[in-house]
């Protein structure tokens, strides 16, 4: 077998370099698992102390300018913060090559820190495999804040309280509207989309008892046009503030609401993931920023630099699921000038204080994960 | 007289490893009819194929004007002055005769189409050949003769030399056949030179200039027809003095087998092909059916069968009515079918030998083993006994039929057929198109199975000489409807059937009496 | 004539290795161009699934559901209908085998018995949903493409409802069911891969869909049936019943192969799209030419390309999307009838002549 192989190895690189003109040739590749992943090798020339570590990011695809990227992003940033390497593998979409791929990259010996998602049972590997590696870490963000991982001490998990964060958004879009309708759109029904959705819901209940929230869920994929056309409806429908929960997608949102004239004619909206109104304040659709009166901020890459920070200082509790809220960092509305100057004087105090009652426990926001199962979640969004 | 087309040595394989032309050597000169004659299977078609370029060919060469042509196409071939009318004619039956004949080179401007100046130039050519075409006229309103006539115009208004004619007188009445053939001398006058192809030798004999015979796949030999007649033609088409006369003793039919009473039949286009027919068969006889094609004979056959769906009438076989049964239920009643197309309803082409021969049978409680399985044995033991039987010619019983020739499918596929047990066998044109040993091989037993084993023959064909031979009694069939009825097959003479066939006669029911 | 079928047979395999020989040609090409270390990536692509034992076990991962899918899709392939339900059957037979192995968990039920009990569920799950298309086409006569099509979304979506509904775990943030328990999990039988007690299933289904194809009187009626339907009726063959029950079992062995792949190689239901499964179990049918004995060939040199594949994705940086073009167009140039047709004619040209010249 290993002949054969060999023979239809070289036979391939033979047509190679016919092919090619001569170009490349080279030894042989030794046999062996371990592989060069040589994807953007940062900072790897830094420091050389003895601490220098090498981060491993694995995900389903980048370019998502999403969760995937701003996992890579963060990263990344921690990287080149300590003058460590960071690899990254995109696993694709077969999810059944996931463990395989998972197992070879904690083989291969070039890793000691492992960061991923949780998506697709990507926290499940960590969960199963971090016992037998002891001498790897891992950090496994965007995790349900009731899974228990304790015992397992080299695993640390971040939840976000995206509901936190949402909460303050349904309170502002509660205390904004006019018509005393409100929407949301969120990316896929699936529950960490969901968990938003209890925040928001709770939010404007809490601002205001009064108004209507409709919800319309997308079906996972980054459609703007899709986005539009829903928001077009909410808007027709006398909906004034819409809480966009897409990041890819908002630009559909954000032109609809353009077009209709913004804030000026009493349109509002809210953004996600990032400070969206700076975001695209910078970019070629700067004219869509000024319909974004704030953003309910996801810091994935943020709060992968600080989780590793504190790991560096040694504070970092391993074999623990932490959320992160408004407090650490990991969510928050995004307080720029815009939304200074935009909103109502009243609305604003309002606000900060009801921040400061969330941050210090007065106000108790409800999860998706709280409720019994999906029925109970609904029944309650619906109420 | 110049020589405008000479093929040398011509080889043509099929992809099968089906050899259909070795070394194939053909001329033709300007201004003459050359008769292609050869049996079903000899190669003529496959020639004509390669001459207007639908096939492409591993050895020799063609020469136009003595100048070396490399046909790749039928448009190329068109363009080179070559002209081809197929038996099933290529015509948009929605369009008049000029639209289809000036179809791909239309006149006009641009995108716009000279209506008139097609019609002109179509009604030209058929005035100049006396086609007695109207070019205004739609094809879906005209007759077979004048649509054939319509093929010959298109050809010509491509202004050919070689004109291909693939057996133009099988779809033709013999009147409309004579105004063919004045019609082709005239235009063999003008300098075209035509490529008949045909069985029938009178007509060979009647109208060409020269004969070229094939026989499978290789040149016999040419001559100049005063040099032969149609025996001698016939001898090297076969290669020996064909037994056309299948010897059989009189019929002693006994019991009724088939009833068929008053049947009807509606096809899809809501024409009503089969017309009230009533006849029966006895164990014993061979009762045929005679017709030119496309009179209802096949969708008799087809009822009989199973095949279509009986709606209106009754069937009977052995006494039980066949109304709404399957085709595996009438099977069992004893009914074995040889249906008109061999490679559509005959056999499955990409399957062996033997999964074909086990087709109707393969739940037999003859083939159970441990009730789940099939006797692999038993059935290899059947199947190379059928193979040997019938003399299929084939490598072993895995070999897929594809591969087989066209008289071993029919081989297997009557083998299948005559070894099912069947008090009644419908053969419908079971010899169309095979060899003649194979016709002879089929034709004398479907008289020995009526003979021997009592078993009640239904014969339909096309073909004169086997209904006349084979059967013992024999109707004819006209527009779905029996038109004549002979006692005894053997009286009747070719033209008299011919005349009812066409029209020219009926029988009233009284001269046709019982037709059990 | 037996020559021809000689050439016939030694042309495919040449066929095969040539498709092979050109689609790696070219990869290697797209590889020389976008990669920094080709040499590198075209050796994960080919010797990458045989560097390790766990890497070898990932391609019987992808094998074992193969045979599943390729037997099944072979009778639906046979039978001449391009019904593509299987792709819609795994996904649902899957979620219904991780939702019942939920249920019944930590019950005490035997393993053996537990994992029997569950294959069954995924089996008659895809009888289940595979005769609704079966019967429209055979009965009703509406095309079996469009219907299983159709329905493959419709089971997705019914299956993401479920789990959304039915097998929701606030200890995740993305759509999963519960963890499977571990009693009703196939074993692996070398530690710590993927392969599995399941290659067992895959070997007796492949064995039993040989049996009944050349063993068994269906097995003629499905293949005469996909080889000309006219003469099957012509035969008195029963073509409704024969082509409603092969298109059944051949989505009963497409569930068999969810539920194979969700207990053998995954910790709970998860997928929110469609697999592939099932239509690469078309291309695995495709690849063994309808007979069910060269299915674990097909469904090897299958799970070995796309085992290589997903390797040089996660061990090089060529992108995953490119390593799909590749796939394609291997896959692509096996399954082309006619690539290198004209070559098989004049080989078997030349045998005729020169068995004439014998003969003459």
């Amino acid at each position: 077998m290993k002949k054969l192989l060999a023979i239809l190895l070289t036979l391939a690189m033979a047509a190679s370099l016919a092919a090619c003109g001569g170009s490349g040739g080279g030894d042989k590749p030794a046999s062996g698992g371990a592989s060069s992943g040589a994807a953007a090798q940062q900072g790897a020339s830094g420091t050389a102390d003895g601490d220098a570590r090498s981060i491993i990011y694995l995900c389903m695809n980048l370019g998502d300018l999403s969760f995937n990227d701003l996992g890579w992003e963060g990263s990344q940033n921690a990287a080149e913060k300590y003058g460590w390497s960071a690899d990254v593998i995109e696993l694709g979409k077969d999810t059944s090559t996931y463990e395989n791929a998972f197992v070879d990259a904690l083989d291969s010996g070039k890793y000691d820190l492992v960061v991923t998602q949780s998506n697709y049972g990507l926290s499940d590997l960590c969960i199963k495999y971090a016992p037998e590696y002891p001498e790897i870490d891992f950090i496994s963000f965007d995790m349900s804040a009731t899974a228990d991982i304790s015992g397992i001490d080299n695993l640390f998990g971040i939840a976000f309280k995206q509901n936190e964060g949402s909460f303050l958004a349904g309170a502002l879009a509660g205390k904004l509207t006019k018509t005393n309708k409100i929407g949301a759109f969120v990316f896929n029904d699936v529950p960490v989309g969901n968990d938003f959705v209890t925040g928001y819901v709770a939010g404007v209940r809490e601002a205001n008892p009064d108004a209507e929230v409709s919800i319309a869920y997308g079906g996972g994929t980054a459609d703007a046009s899709k986005l539009q056309e829903v928001s077009s409806a909410m808007f027709d429908s006398g909906v004034d503030v819409i809480y966009g929960i897409s990041g890819s997608a908002y630009p559909g949102l954000a032109k609809e609401a353009t077009g209709r004239g913004g804030i000026d004619s009493g349109l509002w909206c809210i953004g996600v993931d990032s400070d969206m109104w700076t975001v695209y304040k910078a970019s070629e659709n700067a004219d869509y920023a000024d319909v974004i009166v704030t953003s309910m901020k996801k810091n994935v890459a943020d709060s992968i630099v600080y989780t590793i920070d504190r790991m560096v200082e040694g504070s970092l509790p391993f074999g623990k699921v932490e959320p992160y809220g408004i407090t650490e960092g990991g969510v928050g509305l995004a307080d720029n000038e815009y939304y200074r100057s935009k909103t109502p004087a009243d609305v604003l105090e309002y606000m900060d204080s009801l921040q400061k009652d969330v941050v210090d426990g007065k106000v108790k926001v409800p999860s998706y994960f709280d409720f019994e199962d999906y029925d109970a979640f609904v029944e309650w969004r619906d109420q | 007289m110049a020589e405008v087309l000479r093929m040398q040595d011509i080889t043509k394989i099929y992809p099968n490893g089906f050899m259909a032309n070795k070394d194939v050597n053909l001329v033709i000169r300007e201004g003459e009819i050359h008769a292609l004659v050869g049996e079903n299977g000899a190669g003529k078609t496959t020639l004509m194929k390669i001459l207007f370029g639908m096939e492409d060919f591993q050895g020799g060469q063609v020469l136009l004007d003595g100048k070396d042509a490399c046909i790749s196409s039928p448009l190329d071939a068109i363009a080179k002055g070559i002209g081809m009318v197929h038996q099933h004619f290529m015509q948009v039956p929605s369009l008049s005769v000029a639209e289809n004949v000036t179809l791909g080179i239309e006149p006009g401007q641009g995108l716009l189409f000279d209506k008139k100046k097609a019609a002109q130039i179509t009604q030209e050519i058929s005035d100049r050949y006396q086609l007695k075409v109207n070019a205004n006229e739609r094809i879906a309103d005209m007759g077979v003769g004048l649509r054939q006539k319509v093929e010959i115009l298109k050809a010509l208004v491509r202004k050919c030399r070689i004109l291909i004619l693939d057996e133009p007188t099988a779809v033709l009445t013999p009147q409309e056949t004579q105004e063919l053939f004045v019609q082709l001398k005239a235009l063999k006058k003008d300098g075209i030179a035509i490529i008949f192809i045909s069985h029938k030798l009178e007509e060979v004999m009647a109208l060409c200039d020269r004969v070229t015979v094939l026989r499978a796949g290789r040149t016999v030999g040419t001559d100049v027809i005063e040099n032969l007649n149609p025996t001698k033609i016939s001898r090297m088409m076969v290669g020996r003095d064909v037994v056309l006369e299948i010897e059989k003793e009189p019929a002693a039919p006994t019991e009724l087998v088939l009833q068929v009473e008053d049947i009807h039949y509606k096809n899809a286009e809501n024409i009503m092909t089969v017309n009230g027919v009533t006849f029966g068969i006895r164990r014993g006889e061979v009762v045929g059916i005679a017709g030119v094609e496309g009179n209802g004979q096949n969708e008799v056959a087809e009822l009989i069968s199973g095949m279509l769906p009986l709606t209106q009438g009754e069937i009977r076989i052995c006494g039980k009515s066949i109304r709404g049964k399957s085709v595996r239920r009438i099977r069992d009643m004893g009914m074995a079918y040889i249906s008109e197309d061999r490679m559509v309803y005959g056999c499955a082409a990409n399957l062996p030998i033997r999964e074909n021969m086990m087709a109707d049978r393969i739940h037999s409680q003859k083939y159970r083993k441990f009730g789940l399985f099939i006797d692999t044995k038993k059935i290899n033991q059947d199947i190379d006994g059928l193979i040997e039987t019938f003399e299929v010619a084939c490598d072993d019983r895995a070999q897929p039929v594809r591969m087989l020739s066209g008289g071993n499918i029919q081989k297997v596929i009557v083998a299948r057929e005559f070894s099912s047990g069947a008090h009644l066998i419908l053969a419908n044109q079971p010899t169309r198109g095979i060899d003649v040993g194979t016709t002879e091989m089929i034709r004398k037993t479907l008289v020995r199975k009526a003979r021997e084993e009592g078993v009640a023959v239904l014969l339909v064909s096309s073909d004169l000489n086997e209904v006349l031979e084979v059967s013992d009694r024999l109707l004819v069939m006209k527009d779905g409807k029996i038109v004549a009825h002979f006692e005894d097959a053997s009286l009747v003479s070719e033209e008299l059937l011919g005349e009812y066939m066409l029209g020219v006669r009926q029988m009233t029911s009284e001269e046709m009496g019982e037709m059990v | 004539m037996k020559e021809t079928r000689k050439i016939e047979f030694g042309f495919e395999i040449f066929r095969i290795i040539v498709a092979l020989a050109i689609a790696y040609g070219i990869t290697l090409l797209c590889i020389m161009i976008i990669s920094d270390d080709p040499f590198q990536a075209v050796y994960m692509f080919a010797v990458g699934p045989f560097t390790s034992i766990r890497r070898l076990g990932q391609l019987f991962g992808k094998f074992i559901p193969y045979l599943l899918t390729g037997a099944g899709m072979c009778f639906v392939y046979a039978s001449n209908r391009f019904n593509l339900i299987g792709e819609g059957v795994y996904l649902m037979s899957g979620c219904l085998v991780a939702y019942v192995a939920v249920q019944l968990g930590g019950a005490g039920i035997p393993h053996i018995l537990f994992v029997l009990l569950l294959l069954v569920v995924g089996a008659l799950t895809g009888a289940l949903f595979g005769s609704v298309p079966a019967l429209l086409r055979e009965k009703m006569n509406i095309n079996e493409t469009v219907v299983s099509i159709m329905m493959n979304w419709a089971m997705l979506y019914l299956a993401t409802y479920l789990v959304k509904t039915k097998m929701y775990d606030n200890s995740i943030t993305y759509m999963a069911s519960k963890p499977i328990p571990q009693e009703a999990r196939l074993t692996a039988l070398i530690p710590r891969t993927q392969l599995h007690t399941g290659i067992f299933v895959g070997i007796i289904a492949v064995a039993v869909t040989a049996l009944i194809f050349y063993r068994t009187a269906l097995g003629y009626d499905i293949r005469i049936c996909g080889a000309n339907p006219k003469f099957a009726k012509a035969s008195g063959i029963n073509m409704t019943a024969t082509l409603i029950l092969a298109q059944v079992m051949g989505a009963a062995l497409a569930g068999l192969g969810g539920a194979v792949d969700i207990l053998g190689i995954y910790d709970r239901y998860m997928w929110t799209a469609l697999t592939n499964m099932g239509f690469d179990g078309l291309i695995v049918a495709v690849l063994s030419k309808k007979n069910p004995v060269f299915i674990p060939l097909g469904a090897f040199l299958l799970a070995y390309m796309r085992t290589g594949a997903s390797i040089l994705n996660y061990t090089t940086e060529i992108p995953i999307e490119f390593v799909d073009i590749m796939q394609a167009v291997i896959i692509l140039l096996i399954a082309a009838e006619h690539f290198l047709g004209g070559f098989k004619e004049k080989l078997i040209f030349r045998a005729s002549k020169e068995k004439n010249k014998e003969v003459a």
